[in-house]
């Protein structure tokens, strides 16, 4: 067999050995085999729990022993449960008017996954919006400025090319709708339907006011998260509850045993009729509940679900059918259930204008400093934020002044400690730190981090500590003890057996399995320089959308079937004192203190001023780079068009303010021996780059490095900006022709493309059923490539309406079924990086090799 | 033969695929138990990854790469134990393995020594993301072909080397650290 081995570490070998030795438990291959049984018959509306009889308190004795669990569970909890109503308005328990909507989508990001219940008119076309994921089935009208409307599983299509109704929507992006389907109102008086009527059926899209409650399958204390299906078809399984909705948080149903021990059972074509079954089927109604299906809305709309209280608001629910219990793959046969589609929304908007004046929004970064560079802002951006209007809670940083104030006065909670002076009206700032209620700057005149309170209201958080020679930290430097800082670097969340989460036996309640970061003080993310090195343990306060990006990320179907994280990004550190004193009081005598001196406080985003100028949706920088990546082109000289920066002008971008972590240049250098240690973090050291005025280190980046020192070279290099003085060698770029550097994708590829080249393609990168591709033109037939989205590229979406540069390295592959390897019979080409600055239309258009002569050779 | 059972199985046989399952079982609880580093966790995901394989099994497209197939899907499994075990906040503390502990020692170091070079081990390993401990496992453990673990992670091999050489460099990173 013709196949390369690379060598075994016996070392390596040996300690694995060990981790993987031992007896394997008794009876695994029957809980196996009991365990696949279950799965054969598990129907898709109804999840069972994971059996396994290595767990004794929940052996699989029977079925009747499942439900007894769950009778125990609900007569031990529900005394001790704290029934919470919470307000459920739409506003107001009704649509927002189309007004309302393109108000609403013209102003400041939503959340991601908001359900939105709006009246409107969809303008059928198919072509309005590429986008990665989801078809694209119009745009909406009268909205100002273009907003999309994507299609998932769960709606069909318009029909005709348009179509007016009430829709049930999810925010998906600035401009970007997800169509969950068209709401059948309850009555011409009413939209939402009452939780005991008689629910439409025929795979009907409706709204419920009522309570979603839960009860578990599986024992006591064995939580399993629910998953998620897809935002737009939000199938996801429960697999250790049952949800049902009610009028009443606790049903009445629940109080007779009888109809409690009995599962919803499904009766076939129960929703081929016009009217509800009565019988015992999975859609009929039991006394005064419906047991729906709402696994993917708990995970996408964040409701707690098992041994939670139940809650109240109003739900888009859609009538489905599944496959019945107990029936072959092969049958033909449909039962149905309710399946929950999304929580609608409170949206406390404000009353919509009588006419829609369209009207110029900057977009506005929910948190921020003036860049990612981490540049605090001035007094005099600060206002211009606020005006543009910063959602509330989220942190500012801003270097400015806290002056005395006669007229801040308390706002019934935190006290006023000043106001900024020169911002006009006043703008107040309390302090709101939970454990100092006086917590105030000693320093009146600093950099500060502020909390937005309201529009014209901020609190204190902390002063910022500032690199002496600006920018921010990095992982790798040292940093001041006791201060809060800005620090950039590439986050890790919750990496493997995280030192924090060891420290967590024994604590309760949210502190120990929240990922909220008001709450979260049981999981540690890794900060390191690089996305390859190991860093620093800091305490980790994630969003739960950035919880649900990490998770999606490995799911079928996800726009990128990689993890995202590592990703770069500028973070908010705060001293994390867990003895009460930090930021937020800690559990007691948990000895967290070992694990973590700081505390991610949050993630640093770019500001938009109000003063900026407008950026509207069809000139939005692409492609959209993850987190942490700079949203806007830096201003290089010699991008996009067909040249790479001079060693000069990049010298002058590497002595400018700090790129953001993970920036690609391309830049034509000498790379010449010595000057920069063996290096770590980044890989073994290429070269140093000669000529940038201080020492700018290259490195591989974690590939082998060469056998021996390099001699003194001049190229054009891809280089990924890591810290200051390092970056990343992407590849030497091989161009085109002697007068063209980026390749279209309908350009002829070198000879020896099976042997690794780096190179630049011109083009639309987007994602087809197929995979990933760049194209020659935005639309239409037009010369392709099929490309691999490498792991490491930074980023996750692409506007494929939008030109860009793209480092594409060639990689010889086995093609499927062939055992050969390198050289191999194919050939993959990886996507490795976005070159910055290179958002289209391409201002030069590619010269062929045929006027420009050949490209020159380059030494491999 | 074997590739005979795994279409069987693939076309819904149970009888096949219980065989599949039982000349498997052992590699896909060493591999999980490498992974995660507990009994119980790699005994949950060997049930998650045949429960899913077999739910699955109409997703295999080629018998000849059933391995390659059932490896992503122990990865997986290893992914979302790992995940689940960290949001229970629970730490399990390992035993040493009384078989292991009565076989005689391999080198001449004392027990202590190895013990404490295990442990370091354990921790810095335990650093590592489920995908690097997976590639380590998979190549230095099973001595699988990079062809395989290419096609387990549906990467080229040109992007297995680079990630092996960039696990391996992550480990000795984290073993470092522990060794201070």
């Amino acid at each position: 067999m013709n196949e390369q081995r690379l060598p075994i570490d016996i070392e390596l070998s040996g300690q694995l050995a060990r981790r993987a030795s031992g007896k394997m438990p008794d009876g695994l291959v029957a809980d196996v085999m009991q365990a696949v049984d279950a799965a054969q018959e598990r129907p898709n509306a109804w999840h069972l729990p994971r059996i396994g009889t290595r767990s004794p308190q929940f052996a699989l004795s029977a079925v009747s022993g499942i439900f007894a669990s769950i009778l125990i569970a609900v007569l031990v909890i529900a005394p001790f449960m704290q029934w919470q109503a919470a307000g459920s308005a739409y506003p107001a328990e009704r649509a927002l008017s189309t007004a309302e909507l393109a108000n609403l989508m013209s102003g400041t990001a939503l959340a991601t996954n908001t359900a939105i219940v709006a009246s409107a008119t969809i303008d059928a076309d198919p072509n309005a919006c590429p986008m990665d994921r989801y078809r694209t089935l119009g745009v909406v009208e009268a909205m100002g400025s273009q907003v999309c409307v994507m299609e998932a599983g769960t709606y069909t299509g318009l029909t005709g090319s348009k179509s007016s109704g009430v829709w049930a929507f999810r925010y998906l992006a600035p401009g970007i709708l997800g169509l969950l389907g068209q709401v059948s109102p309850a009555s011409g008086a009413q939209l939402a339907y009452g939780a005991t009527d008689q629910w439409p059926l025929a795979g009907k899209v409706f709204l419920v006011d009522g309570w979603l409650g839960s009860d578990g399958l599986c024992e006591i204390g064995k939580w399993v998260d629910p998953e998620p299906g897809d935002v737009l078809n939000p199938t996801g399984p429960e697999p250790c509850a049952q949800s049902w909705i009610s009028d009443k948080s606790s049903p009445n149903a629940f109080k007779n045993a009888a109809i409690y021990h009995s599962p919803p059972v499904a009766t076939p074509s129960a929703v081929s009729g016009s009217a509800a079954s009565t019988g015992g089927d999975t859609v009929a109604q039991v006394e005064d509940l419906y047991w729906v299906g709402a696994g993917g809305t708990r995970y996408y709309d964040d409701v707690p679900g098992k041994y939670n209280p139940p809650v109240h608001g109003t739900w888009a629910v859609k009538s489905s059918v599944g496959p019945c219990p107990n029936d072959p793959p092969t049958s033909s046969r449909g039962c149905g259930f309710w399946l929950v589609l999304a929580r609608v929304t409170d949206l406390l908007t404000e009353p919509a204008p009588t006419a829609f004046v369209p009207t110029p929004s900057p977009t506005v970064a929910i948190s921020g400093m003036r860049d990612s560079a981490a540049t605090p802002l001035t007094t005099t951006e600060l206002g211009l934020a606020l005006k543009a209007g910063i959602p509330n809670d989220n942190i500012v940083i801003a270097t400015t002044t806290i002056a005395d104030s006669t007229s801040c006065t308390t706002n019934g909670t935190n006290i006023a400690i000043g106001a900024i002076p020169g911002l006009v009206p006043e703008v107040c700032v309390l302090a709101v730190n939970d454990a100092d209620p006086a917590h105030s700057p000693a320093d009146r005149t600093g950099t500060f981090a502020f909390k937005v309170l309201a529009p014209r209201l901020l609190g204190y958080v902390a002063t910022v500590d500032r690199k002496p020679q600006g920018g921010a930290y990095t992982p790798d430097d040292a940093w001041p003890a006791g201060k809060s800082i800005a620090v950039s670097g590439w986050i890790t969340p919750n990496p493997g057996n995280d030192p924090l989460y060891a420290k967590c036996e024994g604590l309760m309640g949210e502190a120990a399995g929240s990922l909220d970061p008001r709450a979260s003080y049981c999981s540690a993310a890794e900060l390191a320089s690089s996305a390859t090195s190991s860093g620093v343990f800091v305490a980790q306060a994630l969003t739960v959308d950035e919880v649900h990006a990490i998770q999606d990320a490995g799911k079928p179907g996800a726009p990128r079937p990689a993890q995202i994280y590592p990703a770069p990004g500028s973070w908010l550190l705060q001293p994390f004192k867990p003895d009460g004193s930090g930021p937020k009081p800690m559990p007691s005598a948990t000895g967290l203190a070992a694990c973590c001196t700081w505390q991610i406080s949050g993630k640093i985003e770019p500001v938009a001023l109000a003063g900026d100028a407008p950026t509207p949706p069809a000139e939005s920088p692409s492609p959209v780079p993850t987190p942490g990546a700079t949203p806007t082109p830096l201003s290089l000289t010699g991008q996009p068009i067909q040249r790479a920066m001079t060693t000069a002008e990049f010298a002058a971008v590497m002595a400018g303010p700090a790129p953001a972590i993970g920036t690609t240049f391309v830049a034509t250098v000498t790379v010449g021996p010595g000057g920069c240690g063996p290096g770590v973090s980044f890989g073994a050291i290429y070269g140093l780059i000669e000529g940038m005025g201080s020492s700018v280190c290259l490195a591989t980046g974690g590939a082998l490095g060469p056998d021996a020192p390099i001699s003194r070279v001049t190229g054009t290099f891809a280089m990924r900006y890591m810290s200051a003085g390092m970056l990343i060698n992407l590849g030497r770029v091989e161009p085109v022709s002697s007068c063209g550097l980026v390749f279209s994708p309908s350009d002829k590829w070198p000879a020896d493309i099976f042997n690794s080249h780096t190179f630049l393609v011109g083009g639309y990168l987007g994602q087809e059923p197929a995979g990933w591709v760049i194209t020659a033109a935005s639309s239409g037939s037009s010369a392709f490539m099929s490309v691999v989205l490498d792991t490491d590229a930074g980023f996750t979406s692409i506007d494929q309406s939008r030109y860009g540069v793209f480092v594409v390295t060639s990689e010889p592959t086995p093609t499927p079924g062939s055992s050969t390897e390198p050289p191999g019979d194919g050939v993959a080409f990886h996507v490795r990086a976005w070159v910055a600055g290179t958002t289209g239309p391409s201002a030069v258009p590619s010269t062929p090799a045929s006027v420009c002569g050949p490209a020159p050779t380059i030494p491999r | 033969m074997e590739r005979t059972l795994v279409d069987q199985a693939r076309t819904g046989d149970r009888a096949a695929f219980d065989s599949v399952v039982r000349s498997r079982i052992d590699t896909v609880y060493r591999t999980s138990l490498a992974i995660l580093g507990n009994p119980s966790d790699a005994a949950d995901a060997t049930q998650e990854t045949f429960v899913s394989a077999w739910c699955h099994r109409n997703d295999l497209r080629d018998p000849a790469n059933f391995d390659a197939w059932l490896g992503r899907i122990t990865v997986n499994a290893c992914r979302s134990m790992l995940r689940k075990r960290s949001r229970k906040a629970v730490r399990e503390i390992p035993l040493i393995d009384p078989v292991s502990e009565r076989e005689p020692a391999s080198t001449e170091q004392p027990l202590d020594v190895r013990t404490a070079a295990a442990d370091a081990f354990d921790r810095a390993f335990g650093r590592l993301s489920i995908d690097d401990r997976a590639i380590l496992v998979l190549h230095h453990l099973q001595e699988r072909p990079v062809a395989e673990i290419a096609a387990t992670f549906g990467a080229p091999v040109g992007t297995i080397k680079a990630r092996l050489f960039r696990a391996r460099a992550a480990l000795e990173s984290a073993l470092a650290k522990e060794s201070r």
